[in-house]
């Protein structure tokens, strides 16, 4: 096969993969129209679009807090030894059917259970059902997103920036605020986004922990259900707009290129 | 007075080991450590700034030990091999980077000092990656240099620059560090580098040092074959002394008999090094007291670089390198005949 004929067959296969990507999508976006507008007045509507939108941005906040600083653990091999089942732990939310986690998530924070005993009793309402319970499920399953980018882009930048560092006296802690966390931005930021798209998708753990407060996915569920696709398809086309334009937003306005050649 | 002296160190780093290793670097002195990749280099300087624990042994700075303190006590100035300057930070901020840790006198003062001796007045806005490898260099100095260290590491900080510009930027990076009287480790593997640079040299295989001394001792007086030949191609000989009075030996090899300046035992078998560039090719006689002089035969001409490596048979195989002016004025061509001269202080010994 020449150069040419073997380039000519691998684009079409990635022409492919990009009909495949964007065909379903674009026809979703025709749902959006006059018609369809009643749909996404409805307050029940509003408000699980907003329940999504909000409940995952706050569960990549959360992630971000907790992830970075194992990425930079992770990054270093400070592991030592259990380096390899510590990094095969942070991944395994990857490898299990949402559901699944939506069932081990219920034996811990269930009404009954150790942690939904306690919440209980200390709170005075349980766990499930609640907002608290979807952050809990979308965190679950999106966090090993954060870790994972953050890890890659730290070990990506040089040691060698770490180690003049030391030698002009930086500690450790401002080494990290100076240099680590500012080279790492971008990886950052993008663990954030995936992280936090990851969270809006999710369904299968949260429709488990929490059929109520309605998240998008799940209102989007009973709708198919309940009504007709039509209905449906209208809030799902809605929350593909919100969804798109809040990731594309970030990413092109928050990084930050300018030392970059 | 040593600003530097490491004690019996040992070091473990994953399956490599720096064993008992001593070293001092006197004040104000550059000492190039010299070695092939793999000798353990880098590994040393990593253990002397406090990057890597070492096992046993001890460290002293200024005659304080260092041993144990952690690398941004320790007072060390580091320069890696990618210059490593913060690149998401202005050249301004990548030089003062360091003032925010250290208590210095006159800061403002300093840093303008700085910047007017390297030049970088311009530059002092720019982002490290507009900036050419030689600009690089000058503000991985200066802001190395800002906090006053008292003794700077360099690890091959010149192996990404081609080497016709190594050269000049060797010797500026020669002058910095004497204008600021700065006691320094340089590490290279380039020995053309080591003898532009270092006052001293430490020859380093396998973690362990080979041999230590001036420069010029080094290169004259090798301690062994493995060094000899670090500098380059060389004629080694063995041969054993049939005669040794007055500080003069002579040597039998291979039936010739050659002068040298030393004593040992009649009949010591010893290693004999003659440098190429102190074997010369003439067409007379000159003093034949102070010479080794041989009747010979030009048996291979090669080109190398600045200088024509000519092979010529005394009895056995002599290497000289002779300058292209001078090879062109002999006329010299294979299966001429001529004379070797070479003093017998250029004459080398080490009993084998």
């Amino acid at each position: 096969m020449s150069g040419r004929t073997f380039y000519i067959f691998f684009f079409i296969m990635a022409i492919l993969i990009m009909i495949f990507i964007l065909v379903p999508l674009l026809r979703l976006i025709f749902f959006i129209n006059p018609q369809t507008a009643s749909v996404i007045a409805e307050k029940s509507v509003i408000i699980s679009i907003w329940n999504s939108i909000s409940l995952s941005f706050l569960t990549a906040v959360i992630a971000f807090i907790f992830g970075v600083p194992m990425a930079f653990l992770l990054s270093k091999k400070k592991f030592g030894k259990v380096q390899t089942p510590v990094e095969t732990i942070v991944d395994l939310p990857l490898s299990i059917p949402h559901t699944v986690v939506g069932i081990a998530l219920l034996f811990i924070i269930g009404r009954k259970e150790m942690i939904g005993t306690l919440f209980y009793n200390i709170f005075g309402f349980q766990m499930t059902g609640t907002r608290l319970a979807i952050v809990i499920a979308m965190l679950f399953v999106s966090l090993p997103y954060t870790i994972d980018s953050a890890k890659e882009g730290f070990k990506k930048i040089d040691p060698s920036l770490e180690k003049v560092a030391m030698t002009l006296g930086a500690p450790v802690s401002s080494i990290f605020r100076t240099i680590y966390l500012p080279l790492n931005k971008s990886a950052i930021l993008s663990g954030f986004l995936l992280t936090w798209a990851r969270a809006i998708s999710e369904f299968g753990a949260v429709v488990i922990l929490a059929y109520y407060p309605l998240t998008a996915p799940v209102k989007i569920y009973q709708a198919f259900n309940e009504y007709n696709l039509s209905t449906s398809g209208a809030i799902a086309a809605y929350l593909l707009v919100i969804s798109l334009g809040i990731f594309l937003t970030f990413r092109f306005v928050a990084v930050d290129r300018k030392w970059k050649r | 007075m040593e600003a530097l002296i490491l004690e019996d160190i040992n070091v473990k780093i994953g399956d490599f080991r720096i064993e008992n290793f001593s070293l001092s670097v006197e004040e104000g002195e550059i000492l190039v450590v010299l070695g092939d990749n793999g000798a353990g280099k880098t590994k040393l300087l990593e253990a002397i700034a406090g990057f890597e624990k070492i096992e046993s042994g001890k460290i002293y700075l200024q005659g304080m030990e260092i041993t144990d303190l952690p690398p941004s006590k320790r007072g060390i100035g580091f320069i890696s091999e990618t210059l490593a300057l913060f690149p998401h930070m202005s050249v301004r901020k990548n030089i003062l980077y360091g003032t925010k840790y250290n208590k210095i006198n006159c800061m403002e003062e300093k840093f303008f000092e700085l910047v007017k001796i390297f030049g970088l007045e311009n530059l002092l806005d720019r982002f490290p990656s507009t900036l050419s490898t030689g600009e690089k260099q000058k503000v991985a100095f200066a802001r190395t240099l800002i906090v006053d260290p008292q003794i700077v590491l360099l690890d091959e900080p010149t192996s990404s620059i081609s080497i016709r510009e190594r050269e000049r930027i060797d010797t500026e990076i020669r002058t910095i560090l004497k204008k600021f009287h700065k006691s320094s480790i340089f590490v290279t593997h380039d020995e053309n580098e080591a003898f532009a640079i270092g006052d001293s040299m430490a020859i380093m295989d396998g973690g362990k040092i080979l041999q230590t001394g001036k420069v010029d001792d080094i290169f004259y007086h090798p301690s062994s074959e493995k060094i000899a030949t670090f500098f380059g191609e060389t004629n080694i000989f063995e041969g054993y002394i049939i005669e040794n009075f007055n500080d003069e030996a002579i040597i039998d090899l291979s039936g010739i008999k050659i002068r040298a300046i030393g004593n040992f035992k009649v009949g010591t078998h010893v290693k004999i090094f003659i440098r190429p560039e102190n074997v010369i090719l003439t067409n007379k006689i000159h003093d034949v007291i102070q010479q080794n002089v041989f009747h010979a035969k030009v048996l291979k001409i090669l080109p190398r670089g600045l200088f024509m490596k000519v092979s010529a048979d005394i009895g056995i195989t002599i290497v000289s390198f002779l300058t292209r002016p001078l090879f062109e004025e002999m006329n010299l061509i294979e299966g001429m005949e001529l004379y070797i001269e070479f003093k017998k202080t250029s004459v080398h010994l080490i009993p084998d």
